[in-house]
């Protein structure tokens, strides 16, 4: 637990996907720990809450190329933030949701 | 040693009866000046101290040497030689008393430094100000008239060049990541990418610990364990392959990717030991729920947060 917190406060964009693959595969693979993962939402969901529909700063009709390169970046990191996201609110058993909107206020889950 | 008169002197040290003040330093008058050979034998020395004394004659009079700059002391410390030579070569001992106005820009306080060695009341003092002599090299505040020249110093036999940049420019700012383009909004530091230090699975595979290496011989390079898995300690090299994931070199990401993959699938319920049990909560049956001291989420905060939401 110490190493994904760590991973996930890197804020890189290279390290962050890794990890949350990692816990979308642990988690699909084993999915007991996504209720002792409850505990530790304070150390992986605030990582995660500052990927959440985050836009781009720099709009991407200012430089067409490096704006869209940009733009798909973000759209994959929001995408495997929401992925993982959804993983961990199917796992984390009944009453997680609302330790999650703790952390997410606009997070929605439909199951 | 033996001087013109015949009698067996010893020579007394330079500087031996002071304490180390800068004051006591200015005090050269027991120096045999007589002796133009001990003269050359100390002059090193006698440069040295002298030098050191103005120094902190400059620090007593409120001057930091960074504030006076190396130039300055480089001039200060190229007319004490001059002076020396001259005094050398001349075989005889003057008073010499300095004049020095420092050439840095930024000091309004006028820094007199005086300094007086072999003095003798009879002796006419030789005032000295402006730049020190020796081998300049024309600046730009040389052909100005209302600023003196700032004296500039190569390196010679006796003069040290520092290579001093007081006023270095500043590195570039450091790339904060994503969504900061260079013409854009600038964005938090918490979104800055943190550089991690090397992780303790990289330390491992350097030394060889893991029992795990690349695979080359497929079209894409995997990993190969040289035990099965069911002898692998997850105790140990779970956290270790998890802590592994903050690699992004070749090797270590790799193995810390995959081998993650291989521990968890192959690992089911072991891998639950990832997540350390929080510790025993102070009471040890829920209140609310059924649970009781049989069920292993009493001992978590699962319990309560599952409790509290469904009753």
């Amino acid at each position: 637990m110490p190493a994904l917190k760590a991973g996930l406060q890197t804020r890189d964009d290279v390290i962050m996907p890794v990890v949350m693959h990692a816990i979308q595969h642990l988690l699909h693979h084993v999915p007991q720990c996504g209720l002792k993962l409850v505990p530790y939402y304070r150390a992986v969901l605030p990582s995660l809450a500052m990927y959440v529909n985050r836009e781009p700063a720099q709009s991407p009709y200012d430089d067409a190329e490096a704006g869209t390169a940009r733009l798909d970046e973000q759209k994959s990191i929001n995408t495997v933030v929401a992925n993982t996201l959804q993983i961990i609110a199917q796992t984390g058993g009944k009453g997680n949701f609302k330790h999650i909107k703790r952390y997410l206020p606009t997070y929605e889950f439909v199951n | 040693m033996v001087n013109g008169m015949g009698v067996n002197v010893k020579p007394k040290p330079f500087m031996s009866a002071n304490a180390g003040g800068a004051a006591s330093a200015m005090d050269f008058s027991s120096a045999p000046h007589s002796d133009p050979a001990h003269d050359a034998s100390s002059h090193a020395v006698l440069r040295k101290k002298t030098t050191d004394a103005i120094e902190s004659r400059a620090f007593r009079q409120g001057y930091q040497l960074n504030s006076l700059g190396q130039d300055d002391l480089l001039a200060l410390r190229a007319s004490v030689d001059a002076q020396l030579s001259k005094q050398g070569a001349a075989g005889q001992s003057r008073a010499v008393e300095y004049e020095w106005t420092p050439a840095s820009g930024g000091a309004t306080r006028k820094a007199s430094t005086r300094v007086a060695y072999g003095a003798r009341p009879h002796a006419a003092p030789v005032r000295y100000s402006g730049p020190a002599p020796g081998r300049r090299t024309p600046s730009a505040a040389a052909r100005r008239d209302d600023v003196p020249p700032r004296p500039r110093l190569v390196a010679g036999p006796n003069i040290q060049v520092f290579s001093a940049r007081i006023n270095a420019p500043s590195a570039a700012p450091p790339d904060i990541g994503w969504g900061a383009g260079p013409s854009g909004p600038s964005v938090g530091k918490a979104y800055a990418s943190k550089p991690s230090a090397q992780t303790e699975f990289s330390k491992r595979y350097r030394a060889g610990d893991l029992p795990v290496a690349v695979d080359h011989n497929g079209a894409k390079p995997q990993i190969r364990w040289f035990v099965k898995l069911d002898r692998v300690d997850f105790d140990y090299y779970l956290p270790l392959f998890f802590d592994g994931l903050r690699e992004t070199r070749f090797p270590e990401s790799l193995l810390a990717v995959q081998g993650v993959q291989h521990l968890v699938e192959f690992g089911g319920k072991r891998c639950a030991k990832l997540m350390p049990q929080v510790r025993e909560a102070p009471i040890a049956c829920c209140p609310v729920c059924a649970h009781g001291d049989t069920c292993s989420l009493a001992r978590t905060a699962t319990c309560h947060a599952q409790s509290a939401s469904s009753g």
